[in-house]
């Protein structure tokens, strides 16, 4: 082979490659070209059709993909039927009946049954060899009976009156015709189910291209109707300007954005901006198991010393609402905000130090037997609200005489060493999203598997155990109503701001419904797009 | 000839053991675990079961040998995120890097061979200062950025061309619409590469020109162009061909920024949410896949030096 031999071959290589660009830049009329009405959204990455474990790419596909025995009503967040017609619960407050649709069907045609509620509470949810993310919400059901095809026992081991709206978060019910024969194994790692899952959502599995997209299809035998849309896509796009260039091009319906951007997508006019609502609260942490923070006096200090109104206006830019406690406004037959009000109070805030003692020294911080009153606040990287309240919190904590200083960590790491025993951390600032209940056993009771505050309190117990076992719904608002008076007062944390998530949507999709989009998929076959 | 290739083959063997190893011990040691079990509503029993689960709970080097046995049986174990098949989602990838990466390397050898020849035939002119500020040019800017800039003006001010993605979900799946994607993330891809090969190529270009048989094939009368490419550039390509070798990882291996800024479906997106999410046995089967790749394009960078260099043999 001489040169003369090898030159067609690289000449021809690189006139393909520059036919292709050419083909590329000629062909490149209409960029937002949609097939027929489709629906698309990011997720930041591949989802895992398997609503066992969790995932934010994996909940939201779920969302569309499955149905859970209940849903949330858009109007008040109640529990409202979705699998499940209507339920009853017995005097004993421990046996659960619910009677299910009878019109439904699985994306392969078979019926939904009694039976597929069994197999996944039994054998997916409870078996302690399939780890379910969502377990910790569902623990106290006992077993399940299928008395007959339409019709399902729950039973719980102590009254548990919250179940209803446990069952409509993020509890997807899977095929027991399909998945019935797999071993254990098979079902930690369903390789199989997973090319081609089968739910009973009002979209089908259409294709996945891994780090590209998941499309789903509407399904024509929907129990509760044929959505209006042809397909719903949901795109890997992991880089945040990406989805903004997408957005903006047309080829994202929705994204979801931070304050920062808000400006941003208020100049283009195909977009609006949505406040969305969600349950959820922010905080400032306190390790209430170490010092100073053991003291109330100290932790009361430290939110009065921060302005939250401010906090809000600024970097929320006003998008939500000054937070009073624990449980969102949304919960509304639960939330009252006639609790102990944490005003801005800087000459409040160093007199309760003062009380507590913690005496300016000469270099204006406090000390407290020789010790200094030094704070570490820890935050994740990359979000750009809660680096931001960070930085601010420090500065009113440093303006009472706190040596505060900011740690700025990866939210994995961040994470890991929250619930590392003991937690070594003083304070952070994280978020909650919860279900939208009242009941916060899980982080508030001292036995709660997500308290990561330390936070300990024979008589914020007592309540929440009465909460989750009164069935009489004026008496459970009375107690719980106690509960947000107890704690704020006693200040485990510094609750922040309920933020509304806000939402980029393309104008041309019209009967949205307002809630969190996790919420809002649920209620997707309304949805129309218009031209 | 053989001696020397299953030496070089044991030793690539004995490279990949200790790559692994290595990696292994360093991602189990980041701080965090993985993503799966970061979920805010999972509590710490069933974080402890997914734990078990997965294997977590053992030694580091029970973990390692039990990765090791696997990989031997030719399996690559399952990605934690998408729950399937290593070896299948590097098996979707690698095709998708492989045209990116290939359509911005020849877009790169295609403009820069030409400067750099040419440069090196009449150095120190203007043309030559100003192919040599566009290579410092493209070697500097920050490829994220300059990613973003052509997004914002040929998506977004011109709309000629999609911001992001492989193919139009939805559409057709043909060439026109792949190069239509392809053409942004190939040009910033490329650029960097573009000047590199330039400057190499200038200067290896200009070292043979002051060579005897050089100056003996223009006495020979033979035109500039024949000199040009025949004589000088032929024998200037060794150390083209080092460089671009170098470069062939980088082919499967994906380059993570530009893959993510135009969310192109690639190895090197891949690897990035892997890291992130620490979905070991993902990073674990790319490091290895990649790692292979690297040895292997540096054996056959050898092995075409014989051909490009009759004076080197391997015996």
């Amino acid at each position: 082979m001489d040169g003369r031999n090898r030159r067609p071959g690289r000449r021809a290589a690189v006139i393909a490659l520059a036919g292709l660009l050419l083909a590329g830049i000629a062909g490149a009329a209409p960029v937002a070209a949609q097939g027929g009405a489709t629906f698309t959204l990011p997720i930041i990455d591949n989802a895992r059709m398997w609503p066992i474990v969790g995932g934010l790419p994996n909940i939201l596909v779920n969302k569309v993909l499955y149905s859970t025995l209940v849903k949330y009503d858009p109007n008040n967040w109640q529990p409202v039927g979705d699998l499940a017609e209507r339920w009853t619960l017995s005097d004993d407050r421990l046996t659960w009946t619910f009677v299910l649709r009878r019109n439904v069907t699985w994306h392969d045609g078979r019926p939904f049954t009694a039976r597929d509620v069994k197999f996944t509470i039994e054998r997916l949810w409870l078996n302690p060899q399939v780890a379910f993310f969502q377990r910790g919400n569902i623990a106290e059901i006992s077993r399940v009976d299928v008395v007959d095809d339409h019709t399902v026992r729950i039973v719980t081991r102590v009254p548990f009156v919250t179940l209803p709206v446990m069952l409509g978060y993020l509890t997807n019910i899977l095929p027991e015709h399909i998945l019935g024969a797999y071993t254990a194994e098979q079902l930690r790692n369903p390789v199989e189910f997973l090319r081609q899952p089968i739910g009973t959502g009002p979209f089908r599995f259409g294709e996945s291209v891994l780090g590209s997209h998941v499309r789903l299809v509407a399904y024509d035998r929907y129990f509760g109707g044929r959505p209006r849309l042809d397909a719903i896509v949901f795109r890997v796009v992991a880089d945040l300007e990406q989805q903004l260039a997408q957005l903006q091009t047309g080829q994202l319906d929705l994204m979801i954005i931070e304050p920062p951007q808000v400006p941003l997508v208020q100049r283009m006019p195909h977009v609006q901006v949505v406040n969305a609502a969600q349950v959820n609260y922010t905080f400032v942490a306190f390790n209430n198991k170490i010092e100073p923070f053991t003291d109330r006096k100290v932790r009361q200090a430290l939110t009065h010393a921060v302005d939250r109104k401010a906090i809000l206006d600024k970097i929320y830019l006003g998008r939500g609402r000054l937070a009073t406690g624990p449980i969102n406004p949304l919960v509304q037959w639960a939330y009252t905000d006639r609790v102990h009000q944490f005003p801005y109070d800087p000459a409040l805030a160093q007199k309760l130090l003062e009380e507590a003692g913690w005496q300016r020294g000469p270099d204006g911080i406090r000390r407290k037997g020789g010790q200094p009153l030094r704070i570490t606040l820890d935050v994740d990287r990359g979000n750009p609200v809660r680096e931001q309240t960070a930085v601010v919190v420090r500065q009113y904590w440093r303006d009472v005489g706190v040596d505060a200083e900011v740690r700025i960590s990866e939210f994995n790491a961040l994470l890991s060493r929250i619930r590392s025993r003991p937690n070594p951390l003083q304070t952070w600032t994280l978020w909650y999203i919860t279900p939208p209940e009242a009941d916060i056993m899980g982080y508030y009771h001292s036995t709660g598997t997500l308290n990561e505050f330390g936070y300990e309190n024979p008589e914020l117990d007592r309540l929440l155990e009465q909460g989750r076992a009164t069935a009489d719904p004026q008496a459970r608002a009375r107690i719980y109503q106690q509960a947000q008076r107890f704690m704020a007062w006693d200040a485990p944390v510094i609750f922040l701001v309920y933020p509304a998530e806000i939402q980029a949507l393309n104008r041309r999709v019209q009967h949205w419904v307002p809630m969190g989009y996790r919420d809002a998929l649920t209620h997707m076959t309304g949805v129309t797009i218009g031209r | 000839m053989l001696r020397y290739l299953s030496r070089r083959l044991l030793q690539t063997a004995a490279l990949l053991l200790v790559v692994s190893v290595v990696v292994f011990a360093l991602i189990l040691q980041a701080p965090g675990g993985p993503s799966i079990l970061l979920d805010r509503n999972l509590g710490a029993d069933e974080i402890a079961r997914m734990r078990t689960i997965l294997g977590l709970d053992q030694p580091l080097h029970v973990q390692y040998a039990r990765w090791l046995r696997q990989v031997l049986g030719g399996n690559l174990g399952v990605s934690y995120t998408a729950g399937l098949p290593v070896r299948e989602i590097i098996g979707q990838m690698l095709p998708n890097t492989l045209v990116l990466s290939l359509a911005a390397l020849l877009l790169s050898l295609a403009a820069a061979i030409p400067a750099g020849v040419a440069t090196a035939a009449r150095p120190y002119t203007t043309f030559d200062h100003a192919v040599t500020f566009l290579c410092f040019f493209g070697v500097s800017i920050p490829v994220f950025w300059y990613g973003l800039m052509l997004i914002v003006l040929f998506s977004i001010v011109l709309g000629w061309l999609p911001p992001g993605g492989m193919y139009t979900i939805g559409g057709p799946r043909d060439l026109a619409d792949l190069g239509r994607h392809l053409v942004l993330p190939a040009v910033v891809l490329g650029t960097a590469n573009m000047a590199i090969f330039a400057r190499y190529t200038r200067s290896s270009t200009m070292a043979v020109l002051r060579e005897d048989y050089v100056r003996t094939a223009r006495s020979k009368g033979l035109r500039e162009r024949a000199v040009l490419y025949r004589h000088a550039f032929r024998n200037a390509l060794i150390t083209i061909v080092t460089v671009v070798g170098l470069q062939l990882p980088r082919l499967v291996g994906g380059a993570a920024i530009t893959e993510t800024v135009f969310a192109w479906p690639g190895m090197g997106s891949l690897a990035v949410r892997a890291a992130f999410e620490r979905d070991y046995p993902m990073i674990m089967g790319i490091t290895l896949v990649v790692s292979a790749v690297v040895a292997a394009s540096t054996l056959v960078v050898d092995l075409v030096y014989v051909y490009v260099d009759p004076r080197i043999r391997y015996e």
